[in-house]
């Protein structure tokens, strides 16, 4: 017989439920064996002779006899040991089991300093700041969001862009100005007449070669130029009050101021050169739009053909 | 800085407040980020996706009270999807990427950050060499401090399993700690 055979046999040897030949087994193993002898001494309630040592390997055994290894118990309990979340009795068990188990003590304070650290861990930083990274993808995604989803960027960050990604990304961060959509109104109509003088018949003949590359940029500006349709009507009703006052202050009297002179001839001027030609440009402004692009492009040599631009009256 | 005014700012559009954002949330996020990189530059990358992400969708983000768990749990899905991605890829060269990690604390003196930082190496390289289930619990409860019932709902499982993975977690990162002082001390003897 063995330890582990007369472990399994105790329960019945203290009972007294053996027959002769197994208590003999039972004896010649308790002869041999300290810890068996123990162990039985204590089960059958003799064992007062014991000393410290003997009394910790008794329960030891006892313990791994009965219930198993109580390490797996102490784990199971251990974070809430270490967070201190246990109920007294159950805290005092863990500090018993930990007095006497080097084990469970050194992973409990392992335990108690990873829990303690592991917070630090909630802001890393990185060697590289990433700031100006994200803001150059984001400003950049802004221009995209604007612009709808094509002529998206590769990758963050690589710079040869060209020059109409440029300027989208440029209207793209104007655009996002609340007065935008009033300025594109008059700052357009305005920039058609610097250049051409007469919005309507400057594009009358535009080149059928770029026209692919107007649409992209047409439909880029398409949103924007359609808030400036809505605000159009206000936009000019506004500048032509901000004109009248020194319109009729210009028939008044012999006085006329240059200001005044002035401004009975711009009221003319623009009647005659925005106002009627603006809605008919704006009904077009697809169109135009991605034309003034195309004109952009070429005057800074981005398309090849010889740009023809209409006289200038 | 008041963050529920700043989320307002950026909710209108204002660059500035988005550039305060970055800089206020970029190292939490690049710490989430981390848990699912495999080192240092990939951990940027995704950090990155993630803000990027953040910032497309403005008009939907979480008021400030609920922001913080809200941003991990996009920041975790933004992770997840750039892994599954990248699984149809064969991983770069995978180097030993964990010295590279910049663990220093700014805020200790100079000997008691070494000792600090010595220690903290230690639990990092604990925690990355757990499986990713213990150390994604171990990110959003322990590291993050997410609740219970938050970390349930961004891992979809019920409360006690978050409670019992969790305290599993912590208990092989410890084994983990233990093995690898084991291995320093012998390494010196
Ligand atoms: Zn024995
Ligand atoms: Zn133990």
């Amino acid at each position: 017989m063995n330890c582990q055979g007369f472990d399994l046999r105790l329960d019945a040897l203290l009972d007294g439920r053996c027959t002769a030949d197994q208590w003999c087994e039972a004896d010649a193993h308790l002869a041999g064996c300290a810890r068996c002898a123990r162990l039985f001494e204590a089960m059958a309630g003799r064992a007062d002779d014991l000393d410290d040592e003997g009394h910790e390997t008794l329960s030891a055994a006892i313990v791994s006899k009965t219930s198993g290894n109580p390490c797996a118990s102490a784990r199971e309990r251990l974070c809430d040991f270490v967070d201190r979340q246990l109920v007294r009795f159950d805290q005092e068990l863990m500090d018993a089991h930990l007095a006497r188990c080097p084990r469970c003590t050194s992973l409990a304070a392992a335990l108690a300093e990873s829990t303690r650290l592991l917070p630090s861990f909630a802001e890393l930083a990185p060697r590289e700041g990433i700031v100006r990274d994200v803001l150059a993808a984001t400003s950049r995604r802004q221009a995209d969001a604007t612009f709808g989803a094509h002529a998206r960027p590769s990758r963050f960050g690589s710079g040869s862009t060209g020059l109409r990604e440029r300027v989208s990304a440029w209207i793209a961060r104007v655009a996002q100005r609340p007065r935008f959509s009033f300025e594109v109104a008059y700052v357009l109509t305005l920039l058609l007449l610097v250049v051409f003088g007469n919005p309507v018949v400057a594009f009358r003949d535009a080149s059928a070669r770029v026209q692919p590359h107007v649409r992209d940029v047409a439909h880029a500006v398409s949103r924007p130029l359609a808030n400036a349709r809505k605000v159009g009507a206000n936009t000019l009703a506004s500048v032509e009050r901000a004109i009248r006052p020194n319109a009729g202050r210009a028939n008044a009297g012999p006085e006329r101021s240059v200001l005044a002179e002035g401004g009975e001839l711009l009221y003319q001027w623009w009647q005659a050169h925005v106002v009627a030609p603006f809605w008919s440009v704006v009904s077009e402004a697809r169109d135009v739009a991605g034309r003034v692009f195309d004109a952009l492009g070429r005057a800074a040599g981005v398309a090849t053909a010889e740009p023809t631009i209409p006289a200038v009256r | 800085m008041d963050l529920a005014s700043l989320l307002d700012r950026c909710r209108q559009g204002d660059d500035l407040a988005w550039e305060a954002l970055v800089r206020q949330f970029e190292r939490r996020v690049y710490s989430i980020a981390s848990g699912y990189a495999s080192g240092p530059d990939e951990a940027r990358d995704l950090a990155q996706d993630i803000f990027v992400r953040l910032y497309e969708s403005r008009g939907k983000w979480a008021p400030a009270e609920g922001f913080t768990p809200w941003l991990v749990r996009v920041a975790r899905n933004v992770c997840l999807d750039q892994l599954r991605r990248k699984k149809a890829r064969p991983p770069a060269e995978d180097i030993q990427a964990d010295e590279m990690w910049d663990l220093a604390s700014p805020d200790a003196s100079p000997e008691a950050e070494l000792e600090a930082t010595g220690r903290r190496q230690l639990v990092w390289r604990a925690l990355r060499s757990l499986g990713g289930l213990s150390r994604e619990v171990l990110q959003l409860k322990e590291i993050q401090g997410l609740s219970l019932q938050e970390v349930a709902a961004i891992l979809r499982v019920p409360i006690g399993t978050v409670k019992s993975r969790s305290n599993r977690a912590r208990l092989e990162l410890a084994e983990q700690v233990l093995a690898l002082k084991g291995s320093r001390t012998e390494g010196g003897a």
